[in-house]
């Protein structure tokens, strides 16, 4: 089940009635009940997948605290990694080595080998395998208790609204708050209704009215100009924040009116001032995750030089590959890393270097300049992250070095017309305004003007423009979900 | 045909100046009926006078043969206008 469809303006309804109609030894199961429906709405068999890998890494945190000795920690911790990324392996990755493996084998021999399975890329594994990963890791650390009501546990996997595109939540942060009796109360509910129409707008009005024009330039590499390809790249940064963002919203917004508060995922990530920072305020949960669970045990930045640079590649590299089974994703998680290796060894030289012109550094222009760069930088790495193959990626980079063509004759083949770019121009400024709002507490708070009149007009926004999509061929899914 | 006259094509609003003139006048009256809910504040009848507004707005949009898009375009356009009012507040009072 998506958001964004009519089933879960049904479903969500109903499940806050009984969460909070029912008892509080009821509380769970009714939960984990409509978790499990959400899920199986889209392919009932795969929930045997969750169950597996909830058993697994439930039982194994139970062992890792019951162990006496280092080695049976050990044992248990590293059976529970491999068949956890075992599983994720095998559904998510095995047709991607398979097939590069035989189109190497196929090159040099004219074979034509195909090893490839018909699997099905089950709809969040990502997500709740390093959820149920950073469980067991923290119970071996010591960090946390093993959970021993396999119910809560289970809840904690499968909590619907962030079970298949996050954010990626911590034990200690999640599994209190789901066990809490919580009850109807009123600024928790009106402050997830606005979180959840912030993200409906996201994700309705902007990601999805963009994501035409962005697809006509990337399905079609071969035809795509210059202009055309700038174009879709910024536009798609934008699409791809707010739908992921979008979602993140909607998830947020749909636990807090359940009074459980999940943690913050995106914080306006393209006012970022560096790649460094960027990845501070781009999907928070996955990045801290990375950094408490890869970046710190090979040893971070307290280790030399070229030893930290190696652990920055090997960290972006990773995520790279989290994002999907294509060497696109790898080049743009590569692509990443190198430009946090070129930041750190060129830091002090820049340094040296705004001293030495005198560039006040703290000043808003030149922080203007910074985010210019960091997003030129960004949108320019979304090219090889939207792009539908590594030869695509060939095509459209050598378009891009090449000259751009005519501007109208490309926004005219985009289909733009003084509406369609007036409507871009302004969600996107409503967007920003939106953002700023949600992070300014100094403007959220004080207005006079009727928020709920604000909230109605927004939820007004949202709906005309899903009529607008339903009469062009419907809502679509999150990009996040193939991840 | 100019090269940029393209843009100027819409196929869903034959009365396009029209609805775009309309636009202009109901963002003016929403921005006046914003600024009146600021200064007296917590007024039930300013609130009223907005959704009122939103009301005829859309019917007017509807009966002059709009689509979809321009009524979505003029409720941003309305949307922006409060924000701003918003941000003028908020911005005071930071």
């Amino acid at each position: 089940m998506i958001f964004n469809s009519a089933e879960f303006l049904i479903f969500y309804p109903l499940v806050l009635l009984g969460y909070f109609l029912s008892p509080k030894k009821w509380k769970w199961p009714w939960l984990l009940a409509a978790s499990y429906f959400f899920y199986m709405i889209w392919n009932p068999p795969l929930i045997f997948l969750i169950l597996f890998t909830t058993a697994v890494s439930y039982v194994s945190a139970i062992l890792i605290e019951k162990s006496e000795s280092r080695f049976k920690r050990n044992f248990w911790l590293t059976a529970t990694l491999v068949t956890s990324l075992g599983v994720l392996f095998f559904f998510k990755y095995f047709n991607f080595l398979a097939g590069s493996v035989t189109s190497v084998l196929n090159f040099f021999d004219g074979g034509e080998r195909d090893f490839a399975l018909e699997l099905i890329l089950p709809v969040g594994i990502s997500f709740y395998t390093f959820q149920t990963l950073s469980y067991v890791i923290d119970v071996y650390r010591g960090n946390i208790k093993a959970e021993r009501h396999f119910g809560w546990y289970a809840l904690f996997v499968s909590f619907f609204p962030q079970l298949v595109a996050g954010p990626i939540e911590r034990p200690d942060n999640l599994l209190p708050q789901l066990k809490a009796e919580h009850r109807l109360d009123a600024a928790n509910a009106w402050a997830g209704l606005q979180k959840m129409a912030v993200g409906f707008f996201k994700k309705i009005v902007v990601a999805d009215l963009i994501a035409a024009y962005v697809n006509t330039v990337y399905n079609d590499a071969q035809q795509a100009t210059g202009w055309g390809i700038v174009i879709a790249s910024v536009l798609f940064s934008v699409q791809i924040y707010c739908d992921f963002s979008g979602y993140t919203d909607i998830a947020i917004g749909c636990a807090r009116i359940m009074g459980i508060r999940l943690m913050q995922n995106f914080d306006r990530p393209y006012r970022a001032r560096s790649i460094k920072e960027f990845w501070s305020r781009w999907h928070i949960s996955l990045s801290t995750w990375f950094r408490d669970y890869l970046y710190i045990p090979l040893g971070g930045n307290r280790c030399s030089k070229a030893r930290h640079y190696f652990n920055l590649f090997v960290v972006f590299f990773v995520s790279g590959l989290w994002h999907g089974a294509n060497w696109t994703f790898v080049l743009w998680g590569s692509l990443h890393g190198v430009y946090q290796i070129v930041g750190a060894i060129t830091k002090k030289p820049r340094m040296k270097l705004y001293a030495a012109l005198r560039i006040p550094v703290e000043s808003k222009g030149f922080a203007l300049w910074q985010r210019f760069w960091t997003f030129t930088l960004v949108c320019f790495s979304w090219i090889l992250f939207r792009a539908n193959s590594i030869s695509d990626v060939g095509v459209l980079l050598s378009r891009l070095f090449s000259p751009w063509g005519s501007l109208s004759a490309t926004l005219d083949t985009l289909g733009f017309t003084l509406v369609t770019i007036l409507i871009t121009v302004f969600s996107v400024i409503l967007l920003s305004m939106l953002d700023a709002i949600g992070a300014n507490e100094a403007i959220s708070e004080k207005g006079t003007l009727s928020r709920q009149y604000t909230a109605g007009l927004l939820a007004l926004i949202v709906a005309v423009a899903w009529c607008l999509l339903l009469s062009v061929g419907g809502a679509s899914a999150f990009i996040y979900f193939q991840f | 045909m100019d090269q940029w006259d393209f843009l100027l094509s819409v196929d869903s609003a034959e009365n396009f100046p029209w609805v775009l003139l309309m636009m202009l006048i109901f963002s003016a009256l929403g921005a006046l009926l914003a600024f009146c809910e600021h200064r007296l504040r917590g007024k039930w009848i300013w609130l009223a006078a907005n959704a009122v507004l939103t009301t005829v707005a859309v019917a007017v949009f509807l009966a002059l043969g709009a689509g979809l898009s321009e009524l979505l375009l003029y409720l941003l356009l309305f949307l922006f206008i409060r924000l701003c009012f918003v941000f003028w507040e908020g911005r005071g009072n930071a």
